[in-house]
């Protein structure tokens, strides 16, 4: 396949497709549905499973039976279906069962809008787990973050989110499959899986989740081992221009797009240098250590009120920089233009 | 282009349909007819015609959508009492029907089929061969064969509109120009126009194509979008 033109939910599910996604669980959800429509179309003549399941939950649970059954197991949804899954999202982290779950992120609660946002940075399930979580600002990205967050979840024995906002689902934008990420090699075969006792000489055998000292076990083991791993081997960030910047832009996905229009068309006033983590967790907190010391302040424009990534950004910032949130406006969706007033504003305020 | 009212635009999602509508409108507004569009699409919230109700309206041109249309991204799929008016023949006044993509889309359209029993009416199909879905001419005519399905309404124009975005080059308008002439020739089809953005006006002019060009700016996509350079920085 040459380059074509998709729309970034139909691109997540093709390169889940090429990545050996065999088998897919899900339920529909505005502005995600075309993944699941892509797989119920393109996955059983490919050779692989679709069902769509009575309810999120439902579906996530299946998700985590067919991982540990040793398969490469997608599912997908938006906030309001997230929530939902993040029980057994957790339970899978406990247990080590390797998964790729899609959230392309709307306004919540579900009652709200089916505008994009960026509004479930912080949504996590309970046990204290952490998943590699990647945040694409394009199609194609979109489409390579997918493709290798199946090998990172089978490598680590760990789940992986793409967490995706509403416009990277619903745009159209060129992709080409042939520049997806390369394949990792040596892969640890998946002992652990249930494939039957006929796979085991007639064996019975379970995969039990860690109950007692072992959940205790479990989980010092993610401490000390899989998260260290996780964070030296998986952090990801795209920094430009911050070593002589005046203002510093901090920013995910579709505000990320918008924070590029921002600083060009502010580029005869001020420097501006951008710092666009393209994993949330592990969050690339040395990157704020390039930053140079002609900076004023950093803006972390996000697409939702007060700022969630924001937090993380103080943390990197260390009280250096004073941070500024920009965001979800009382008319309508962030722009760039909230974002270059907020800038300008920012500038007269620090430069005094 | 030979339009009469309605004019009713189909095709695959992401095909083109709902740029082809904004330019289409203001192709007819700058000739002096006054233009009604009616927006049909209840499928998908993003990227619908009601989103330029407000640039269209400071131009005399009037969008038609959902009796909720202030709030368009609430989750009914609620259609305007007005609409039907779009569909009834009104002296000196042109509608634009922009319908939702796919058959599923086309749904919507099924419930005003009957208005138009006996009258002429144009229902065209926006092309794009960089679609996957619509890359070659089984799939474009098993499309058109769906979509009227589900219209209960008949087909009877191609709009060529094959393009990759800021990246499209004159080789793309060709191979799009190839692919509807393999589905003109299949079905009879005319080809009602060649779609081309008018920044690739001077590489395209000596090109022969099947539909006449028919040059748009781009309406429905923010600039922001396309920003420049994709991943300038270094990876860590």
């Amino acid at each position: 396949m040459a380059r074509v033109l998709m729309k970034g939910n139909e691109a997540m599910a093709e390169a889940a497709i090429q990545a050996g996604c065999q088998a897919f669980f899900g339920y529909p959800i505005t502005p995600q549905s075309e993944i699941p429509e892509y797989f119920a179309r393109e996955l059983p003549p490919r050779g692989g499973l679709f069902l769509q399941a009575e309810s999120e939950m439902a579906a996530m649970n299946m998700v985590m039976g067919a991982s540990a059954a040793g398969g490469r197991i997608m599912t997908s949804t938006s906030g309001p279906g997230y929530c939902l899954k993040l029980e057994a999202l957790a339970a899978m982290a406990l247990t080590r069962l390797p998964a790729v779950i899609v959230v392309v992120m709307r306004s919540g609660p579900a009652f709200g809008t089916m505008k994009a946002a960026q509004e479930d940075y912080r949504m996590t399930g309970n046990g204290g787990y952490k998943v590699v979580t990647f945040a694409p600002s394009d199609v194609q990205e979109a489409a390579s973050m997918v493709y290798e967050a199946f090998d990172i979840a089978d490598q680590y024995r760990n789940p992986v989110v793409v967490m995706a906002d509403g416009m990277i689902g619903q745009m159209m934008g060129t992709v080409d499959f042939e520049k997806m990420p390369a394949r990792r090699q040596n892969l640890p075969e998946k002992t652990w899986a249930l494939r039957g006792s006929a796979s085991r000489g007639g064996k019975n055998s379970a995969l039990l989740f860690p109950v007692g000292p072992a959940h205790y076990a479990a989980k010092s083991e993610a401490e000390t081992e899989l998260y260290p791993a996780l964070v030296r081997n998986e952090t990801r960030v795209e920094v430009t221009d911050v070593e002589d910047a005046d203002l510093v832009f901090a920013a995910y996905g579709t505000a990320a797009r918008m924070c590029r229009a921002a600083a060009e068309e502010l580029a005869g006033k001020m420097k501006i240098g951008f710092i666009r983590p393209k994993t949330l967790w592990p969050f690339p907190y040395e990157a704020f250590d390039r930053i140079g010391p002609k900076c004023r302040a950093i803006i972390c424009p996000e697409i939702n009120i007060l700022g969630q990534m924001i937090d993380d950004v103080r943390i990197a910032a260390a009280g250096r920089w004073p941070v500024y949130h920009a965001g979800d406006t009382a008319g309508d969706f962030l722009t760039p233009e909230n974002i270059i007033r907020k800038a300008e504003e920012v500038w007269e305020e620090q430069r005094v | 282009m030979d339009i009469v009212s309605p004019t009713i635009i189909v095709g695959h999602y992401g095909s083109g349909k709902t740029e082809f509508t904004a330019n289409c409108a203001g192709w007819l507004e700058r000739r002096g007819q006054r233009v009604l569009v009616a927006d049909l699409d209840i499928v998908n919230p993003y990227f619908r015609i009601r989103e330029q109700k407000e640039p269209l309206g400071a131009r005399g041109i009037r969008v038609v959508s959902s009796n909720y249309e202030d709030d368009y991204y609430l989750d009914t799929p609620a259609l305007a009492a007005s609409l039907r008016s779009c569909f009834e023949p009104e002296e000196g006044r042109i509608s634009l029907v922009d319908v939702g993509g796919d058959p599923a889309g086309a749904v919507a359209l099924a419930r005003y089929a009957g208005l138009l029993k006996n009258r002429p009416y144009r229902m065209w199909m926006v092309v794009n061969a960089n679609r996957p879905q619509t890359a070659r001419a089984e799939s474009v005519l098993a499309y058109i064969d769906a979509i009227q399905r589900s219209g209960r309404l008949e087909i009877n124009g191609l709009i060529s509109n094959t393009h990759l975005l800021r990246d499209t080059s004159p080789e793309d308008i060709l191979r799009g120009d190839a692919l509807v002439r393999e589905v003109q020739a299949a079905s009879g089809l005319p080809v009602v126009c060649t779609m081309i953005e008018e920044r690739l006006r001077p590489q395209t002019e000596h090109l022969e194509l099947l539909g006449k060009p028919f040059y748009i700016s781009l309406a429905m996509r923010p600039a922001w979008l396309d920003g420049a350079g994709e991943d300038r920085g270094k990876d860590k």
